[in-house]
């Protein structure tokens, strides 16, 4: 399988690291590179998606000297699961706040 | 974040920000807020604020495509005499909206394996289009009022002159239960969600006897899987009146925009307009038609704030299907970090 240039010069590296998920697309795509590439620590986030017959998504994460790939990663996963988890909740809350105030009008 | 995109008259205005935010999970919490603006059964419309377009989309993706729900997946003919072929028949009655609660039921691990009562339901149809009952009928009806709809027992007939059908409808699917599936569900939490969903036309003689197997699937798979007619969002409308704008101009101004969008009030006998409720606005520019409105009016999106609308098809309420949405990208984003991790080990 092709892999990015860069990979195939420069090789995977604690720093530098592609990342390839079968059966997923723009859905996680977007998410994790907008949560990573907002980090002060990732020099360079991005996904892409070679080809539409290719059913997989592949995530370039980069980071600055004193970083790992892995634990930026790690990070950024838990962020959105904080992030995704508060969404939840809220919801939850307007949705019972919203049929108290229905059901008493 | 708070740059809002401006609308000219030919063209986007998108000031983005020179730098990146950092994400920070704190000021998330400040800002985010949830409106439920209305709710029903079926239509929900609530406003989603302080989040980015990322989360919205992923959100309105998963709705579309991957939450599951229940469509008849195989159909046994044991006989079909109508005039719609088989195959046919088979796909239209996939489409039929079925009741059943998706999240009582698991996926089928294996398409081939046994239907049982955890993972299926069992419907039937069997009818049939007799010469004799509808030339009595029709004899009867002829004479006293022709070309007249009736019913009999709980078949609709249509007459006309000559012709005479049967017509099938999704009421005339019975479902039959498996297993202890009797004491859990009742014929009106797992059957239609409509009865006048069109099958079949018969004519006398014909006949079709089915039985129907719905499983459970995601929409990505084929799109009767769908839980939602449909989901979507679009950025709340922002107006800005730069100047007053007084007499027939304001009422011109109103004209240009939905009912309720500007309002009108009289000071000194003169009219003046002000903006009343910019979510009606539905960005039809219709003001840059006019030239005494140049310069005078700002139409702008705020983009960090979406008004969303859930849609669903009758078998969960959309704000279960919210919940489901938010439990699938969650799953994912955990997915996504084990093989992530599986990959930097190699």
């Amino acid at each position: 399988m092709a892999e990015l240039q860069d990979d195939e010069d420069i090789g995977p590296s604690e720093l530098d690291r592609t990342f390839i998920f079968e059966d997923e697309g723009h859905t996680l795509g977007s998410l994790i590179t907008y949560v990573l590439e907002s980090f002060p620590e990732t020099d360079f986030c991005a996904y892409s998606i070679r080809h539409p017959s290719e059913n997989k998504m592949y995530l370039r994460l980069k980071v600055k000297e004193g970083n790992t790939v892995e634990d930026v990663f790690k990070h950024g996963i838990q962020e959105l699961n904080k992030m995704l988890n508060h969404v939840k909740k809220t919801f939850k809350k307007s949705i019972s706040a919203y049929e108290e105030n229905t059901s008493t009008a | 974040m708070n740059n809002p995109i401006i609308m000219n008259k030919y063209s986007i205005e998108r000031t983005l920000g020179n730098e990146v935010k950092p994400y920070n999970y704190d000021e998330f919490v400040k800002n985010f807020k949830v409106n439920i603006i209305n709710l029903s059964e079926t239509d929900m419309e609530f406003d989603l604020i302080g989040v980015d377009v990322a989360l919205a989309n992923s959100l309105r993706r998963v709705i579309i495509s991957e939450v599951p729900s229940m469509a008849i997946e195989k159909v046994h003919i044991y006989q079909n005499t109508s005039y719609v072929l088989d195959e046919i028949l088979a796909h239209r009655l996939g489409l039929i909206p079925l009741k059943a609660d998706p999240r009582q039921f698991k996926m089928k691990e294996d398409e081939n394996s046994e239907p049982n009562e955890h993972d299926s339901l069992v419907y039937d149809m069997k009818i049939k289009c007799t010469k004799k009952d509808l030339d009595a009928l029709a004899h009867k009806q002829y004479i006293s009022f022709p070309g007249m709809i009736l019913f009999l027992s709980n078949i609709l007939i249509y007459i006309n002159d000559e012709q005479l059908t049967f017509i099938v409808y999704s009421k005339h699917i019975k479902w039959s239960p498996l297993g202890n599936q009797k004491d859990i569900f009742t014929e009106k939490s797992v059957g239609m969600i409509n009865d006048d969903i069109l099958i079949a036309k018969l004519r006398p003689g014909q006949e079709i006897e089915l039985k129907m197997y719905a499983v459970k699937g995601i929409p990505k798979d084929h799109a009767k899987f769908q839980s939602v007619c449909t989901a979507w969002y679009r950025m709340m409308p922002n107006i800005k009146l730069l100047d007053d704008i007084k007499g027939n101009d304001a009422l011109l101004l109103q004209s240009c925009f939905p009912k309720g969008v500007i309002g009108l009030k009289s000071y000194k006998g003169v009219l003046v307009a002000h903006v009343e409720d910019c979510r009606k606005e539905n960005s039809s520019r219709n003001v840059f038609r006019y030239k005494q409105f140049d310069n005078k009016i700002l139409l702008s999106k705020i983009p960090d704030h979406f008004i969303f609308t859930i849609e669903s098809i009758g078998a969960m309420e959309p704000s279960s299907i919210f919940f489901e949405a938010i439990n699938i990208i969650i799953k994912k984003v955990n997915n996504a970090l084990e093989i992530a991790l599986n990959q930097t080990e190699v």
